[in-house]
């Protein structure tokens, strides 16, 4: 006989705007605008978390960058943006945001190889090794999703800027507002902000809310000491934990790394293990930049990501653990060895900032056959700026190797040819040209 | 789950005795076991692992958590290796208490030490036979490197651990403490003290070939000088020591931990 009782199913409410439930995790995260990223931490950053980006650089600013993009992506998703700091630093900082891409709501799976290195002659039928052709094309990095119906996560593009009118409307709206010390004391604002955030989380507290805190530590905070600074992500990580607020901290270069410069006295070492342990997530962008022997190593990219410690919020182990393509810590192993964890390098193209695994080239610097010069690397000064353009041929690298005879002195250089030479057929091993060991 | 923490490692029970059947898994009677882990191989796993033990082993009985963390995430780590903490905590078994809720506007931590000290000494208060304590309690300490960090003077937080000492050994409460390793090149005041005081070690450390997917890291368990220098009488024999080259490889997944003997894979992997 059959039962009158119906099982009420219970409402499934959606998820705040911008917002997704992780699978792992079943914790509420959000987007960080860019996907590789997401993809690092285990799907995104979870709500109630502290994540802190480090850059310890002093000539790029890539911890600028990925605030900006945390920031542009929550004015797209329609959620709450808070900047700490001084006011016009801010502004300075939204107004420089990218913004989204003309071609959002297309399709924008692109794969690994992107708009601007696509190889000459790729829209030609490429002849594969019947052996091969059943395989996936090589991935370096997560696809964009391509559905553009969420909200969870926009495609910006760093050619575009974010419009004026938008940050205009989101401030007179309150979707954006700048947060920053009302004193003008002489010490740290530390407890005054955090006396202004826990004002917001309790007018607030329900909201989706983004809390950009850039350059903590740097000249707007004064005369900071380390227990300060300490004390202050804390305080603000047991306010933010049981609440939607998620915050974004970067650090001034001379405070990222493991023994931090402060004014006042010397730091022992373990200043990123004690970052790590009082946030919720901590990772390193180290960029290649005064490093020229990096460079030439890993000519595609602009630098190493640490991943000193994921997200773990409401479970034991982080779920980028398990569902992170890019670290490969999931990746099926052997049954003696575990799956080690990939290394990670991050690249800055013309439209997008990408973090991918990091593998050496073959052996003796060439990575596939090619009838064309290889793309090679630059010394550059300004890293912040150095977009790898489409292939310029008249670019070539400039490695100061210092050798006690040159080895080629184009002054007295025999070749001068009268008829152009045909192009040298470049493969892994070459037994006319000039070697590492030549002198 | 298994039955001890760490596999092998006992502690003495409230009840004496020198058998191995009177051993207890968890540390009761004052006995203070410290856990020190890294960044890259956190011992979370080991601080939720003592809290489930404790219930299940116990009806009656009374755990105290000093940690930052909410009692949120306490609850659904919990649920997920097993154990409901909603009935405990509403039964008053089971309290959190937030070291940052103490935390005054001065940056010295002195004050905030002693607001803590008085809460946890209303929650364990002492006993007149603390050997013979009728509801068995568990003291776990999970921020003490946080509050030497933020602190300016190093002596504040030394102070606050003979302060706890004082009142678990006589209320008959065992307690768990986690310390926080860097990389400093010397040990800091607090963790030299911590391994004067307290009785066991347990060291919790990741693999130097770096994270892996199947091992999550090593420990190793330590007697410390507290519980050597405790006199003959006192001199705990029944413990099994594991020195750091023997030291076992474990496995965190969301449901649990698992330990395996190193080089094998003993069915985990």
């Amino acid at each position: 006989m059959s039962s009158s009782f119906k099982r009420k199913a219970p409402a499934t409410q959606p998820p705040p705007l911008g917002t997704r439930l992780n699978v792992a995790s079943s914790v509420l995260e959000l987007s960080t605008g860019v996907p590789s990223l997401d993809d690092v931490l285990g799907g995104g950053q979870p709500l109630g978390s502290i994540l802190t980006i480090l850059t310890p650089d002093r000539h790029s600013n890539w911890s600028e960058l990925l605030q900006r993009y945390w920031i542009a992506q929550g004015i797209a998703s329609g959620q709450q943006v808070c900047v700490v700091g001084e006011p016009s630093c801010s502004a300075k900082l939204v107004e420089g945001c990218m913004w989204l891409s003309p071609a959002e709501y297309g399709d924008s799976v692109k794969g690994a190889a992107s708009e601007d290195e696509r190889e000459p002659g790729a829209d030609e039928e490429v002849k594969i090794a019947w052996r091969y052709e059943g395989m996936k094309k090589f991935q370096t990095t997560v696809r964009t999703a391509a559905s553009r119906r969420d909200d969870y996560n926009h495609t910006f593009e760093l050619t575009q800027k974010i419009p004026s009118g938008v940050t205009e409307s989101a401030l007179q709206s309150g979707q954006l507002q700048y947060l920053s010390a009302r004193s003008k004391a002489t010490t740290p604002p530390f407890d005054e902000i955090l006396s202004q955030i826990k004002a917001l989380i309790e007018a607030q507290y329900a909201t989706v809310m983004r809390l950009a805190i850039p350059e903590l530590g740097g000249l707007y905070w004064g005369d900071t000491t380390p227990e300060a600074i300490l004390r202050f992500v804390y305080l603000l990580r047991g306010m933010v934990q049981s609440t939607q607020f998620s915050v974004l901290i970067s650090m001034p270069p001379h405070l990222a790394q493991d023994v931090p410069a402060f004014d006042s006295r010397t730091v022992d070492a373990g200043w990123i293990t004690k970052l790590g342990f009082l946030s919720d997530g901590c990772l390193s962008f180290s960029s290649f930049g005064d490093n020229p022997a990096l460079l030439s190593a890993f000519p595609a990219y602009h630098g190493f990501v640490h991943v000193h410690r994921a997200p773990s919020v409401r479970s034991l182990v982080p779920p980028s653990h398990k569902l992170s393509v890019l670290r490969g810590l999931s990746s099926p192993s052997s049954h003696t060895e575990g799956g080690g964890e990939n290394n990670l390098g991050f690249k800055c193209t013309r439209k997008r900032f990408v973090i991918e695994t990091l593998h050496l080239d073959v052996e003796g610097g060439v990575s596939e056959r090619r009838t064309a010069p290889p793309i090679s690397a630059t010394v550059h000064e300004h890293s912040e700026s150095s977009l790898t353009s489409p292939a310029t041929k008249a670019e070539s690298a400039k490695v100061a190797v210092e050798a006690p005879a040159p080895a080629y002195d184009e002054a007295t250089s025999p070749v001068t040819t009268t008829k152009p030479k045909k192009a040298r057929k470049v493969v892994a091993f070459q037994s006319g040209g000039r070697d590492l060991y030549d002198f | 789950m298994s039955t001890t923490l760490v596999p092998s490692l006992t502690f003495p029970s409230q009840s004496g005795g020198t058998s191995n059947s009177s051993r207890s898994a968890l540390p009761t009677g004052g006995q203070l076991l410290l856990i020190t882990d890294d960044l890259v191989s956190p011992s979370d796993f080991l601080l939720h692992g003592a809290v489930n033990m404790f219930f299940k082993e116990h009806k009656t009985g009374r755990v105290v958590v000093v940690s930052s963390l909410d009692e949120a995430h306490w609850k659904a780590v919990s649920q997920k290796l097993g154990l409901s903490l909603a009935p405990h905590s509403a039964s008053g078994a089971f309290e959190l208490l937030d070291p940052s809720r103490f935390l005054g506007s001065s940056p010295d931590t002195q004050g905030t030490l002693r607001r803590l000290y008085d809460e946890i000494h209303q929650r364990i208060p002492p006993t007149a036979d603390a050997s013979r304590s009728s509801t068995p309690q568990l003291l776990v300490i999970d921020d003490i490197s946080v509050l030497e960090w933020i602190s300016t003077e190093p002596t504040t937080v030394i102070r606050f651990i003979r302060a706890i000492r004082h009142i678990t050994t006589s209320s008959g409460t065992g307690v768990v403490i986690r310390y926080h390793s860097t990389s400093s090149t010397k040990p800091p005041p607090a963790l030299q003290h911590l391994m004067e005081t307290c009785h066991y070690h347990v060291s919790v450390k990741s693999l130097t070939s770096g994270r892996s997917g199947a091992v999550s890291g090593e420990a190793s368990a330590h007697s410390l000088k507290a519980s050597i220098n405790a006199g003959p009488v006192l001199e705990d024999k029944g413990f099994v020591s594991r020195p750091t080259a023997e030291a076992l490889h474990y496995r965190v997944d969301a449901s649990g931990f698992k330990f395996f003997d190193r080089g094998t894979a003993g069915g985990v992997i």
